[in-house]
């Protein structure tokens, strides 16, 4: 094999591949894996921009890779393909303790692409992983499909904050993270409207199961509803959600927006962020991908070298026709 | 005249604690999530046929016991108890961080403890950082050291949002206070899965009944 690569952050705005350091053994419990296709989030073209995981950080954490070394036991062979899991806890802290391993007190330290390598790499060493850390890709699944684990995973999370035991949900913005969203409201049952002023995106929200589309710039006054999930960091789709949720109901910001603002007044519904997701969450977003019930490849736009990784983290900003950016070291 | 009897009661049932509010369920007000403005809302001693079944009162004290003011305070941080059960998880232990309020804050949380609640008072409002008695105080009654829930009748909110544990709830109160600071960063509401919670007016008369 040749010399493998990795793209770190040389400084902020500033990414490059480069020879990656020699791979230290593995460990008894470790796994070695070849990077077959990462996704390019929100959080990476930060990362990358900001430097704010620290410089020689390598980002990428919607990871598909082929495991390529294994403990002899381990559930995952030499061969197999599998989605993996970034988020990671201490297992010792109150967060992890109570079940919230998202948030626990370790976690920027631990996980990977932000405290450990990314996927941004030819290879990547997953550190002593438990089952439902690295899922095995089923047979006949693209790794197209199986690289939206990880933000379906975010999406459930924030769709089962805001619907609970409701049964429609309106989601405003329908970029990847609101696209996942809409498939996760469908697979629980869900009516979803969308709000989204690009048309292309519309038609892809329609695509993959929104029961009905309102572009917000010419629809002056949206249905209101008990739950509302907001998945873009504007202002205005912040201040969107709050006048169309009903009173009593349930607004849920999944997005992060530097400088962006809740409006004055909140009224009489309950706000709520969401971050990240749990274990199980992650398990039940391989499932639904591993049984066809969710099906986004249609949705990747760009298909990007590694070496190209410059423009991997800039055409999520710079195209507008850009919905998923994927990575193919 | 005496004041009104209205009672605070709290029940526990499996699934939590709850304040007993007296709302219809069933009128325009509460159907669209607004209970504390019910058309139909009844004192305690008026209703009847109520369901028990699984409910067993742990505290019943008087309202005339306690000044209006504490009185009032503690009913409007005992409904968010509630409403902020079902998004932060049920817990058997549920620590509340009680800001403003100088000269009652104390009282109103030894009412809260009276019903099973604990809680710690911070009575300075609108500061930059929590005081030494009540981070002392948070960590030896809350096992996160942080509050589950923050309660701020000085209408603070970026504050509390940081202060909060993470996924844990805030409440300003903005109908006490009358003004409120802007909400937190949307980031900081994101990342760290903070619950703002509506803190609705509870329906206590406080003034003499004629």
């Amino acid at each position: 094999m040749t010399q493998p690569r990795r793209a770190q952050v040389h400084a902020p705005g500033d990414v490059r591949v480069v020879a990656a350091p020699p791979p230290p053994p593995r460990g008894p419990a470790d796994l070695w894996c070849r990077v077959r296709a990462v996704g390019v989030c929100g959080t990476d073209v930060a990362i990358a921009r900001e430097g704010d995981a620290g410089l020689d950080q390598v980002p990428g954490h919607e990871i598909v890779a082929e495991v390529v070394d294994a403990p002899p036991d381990s559930w995952v062979a030499p061969g197999a393909r599998v989605m993996i899991r970034p988020i990671r806890g201490c297992g010792a802290c109150w967060y992890c303790r109570a079940g919230l391993i998202h948030q626990c007190d370790r976690s920027a330290e631990l996980t990977i692409s932000y405290g450990r390598p990314g996927g941004y790499a030819d290879l990547l060493l997953v550190d002593a992983p438990t089952p439902d850390e690295v899922v095995a890709v089923a047979d006949g699944v693209d790794d197209l499909d199986a690289v939206w684990a990880e933000p379906l995973a975010v999406a459930l999370h924030a769709v089962r904050t805001a619907a609970g035991d409701g049964e429609a949900l309106v989601v405003i913005g329908a970029g990847p993270l609101g696209l996942c969203a809409i498939a996760a409201a469908r697979a629980l049952g869900l009516r979803v409207t969308a709000i989204e002023p690009r048309e292309p995106r519309r038609a892809a929200a329609l695509g993959i199961g929104a029961d009905r589309v309102i572009d917000p710039t010419t629809t002056t006054t949206p249905p209101r509803s008990h739950a509302v999930l907001t998945t873009v960091g504007s202002s205005a789709a912040l201040a969107m959600a709050h006048q169309i949720c009903a009173p009593g109901g349930v607004v849920v910001h999944a997005g992060l927006g530097h400088g962006a603002t809740l409006p004055d007044t909140l009224g009489p519904v309950t706000t709520v962020g969401s971050f990240g997701y749990l274990p199980e969450e992650f398990l039940h977003s391989t499932a639904l991908i591993n049984s066809g019930k969710v099906r986004l490849s249609s949705l990747v736009t760009h298909e990007v070298r590694l070496a190209d990784i410059g423009m991997a983290l800039q055409l999520p900003v710079t195209d507008p026709a850009a919905v998923k950016v994927v990575v193919r070291p | 005249m005496p004041l009104a009897p209205h009672r605070l009661e709290v029940r526990r049932s499996p699934a939590g604690l709850q304040w007993w509010r007296g709302h219809c369920g069933s009128c325009a007000s509460c159907v669209s999530g607004l209970e504390a403005w019910c058309l139909s809302f009844q004192m305690p001693d008026e209703l009847v046929g109520e369901p028990r079944a699984g409910w067993e009162m742990v505290a019943r004290h008087q309202l005339r016991d306690l000044d209006p003011v504490t009185c009032a305070a503690t009913a409007a941080v005992l409904d968010v108890v509630s409403a902020t059960a079902a998004t932060t998880g049920p817990r058997d232990e549920h620590c509340v961080l009680v800001i403003g309020l100088p000269e009652h804050a104390e009282r109103v949380c030894d009412a809260l403890q009276l019903v099973g609640v604990a809680a710690v008072p911070e009575p300075v409002e609108r500061s930059s950082r929590l005081s030494a008695e009540a981070r002392t105080r948070l960590a030896s009654m809350s096992s996160s050291g942080r509050p589950d829930l923050i309660v701020s009748f000085d209408g603070a909110s970026a504050s509390a949002a940081r202060w909060v544990r993470r996924g844990g709830a805030i409440a300003p109160c903005l109908w006490w206070s009358g003004s409120a600071e802007p909400a937190p960063p949307l980031d900081t509401l994101t990342m760290r899965e903070v619950t703002i919670a509506p803190l609705r007016q509870p329906h206590l008369q406080l003034a003499e009944s004629s």
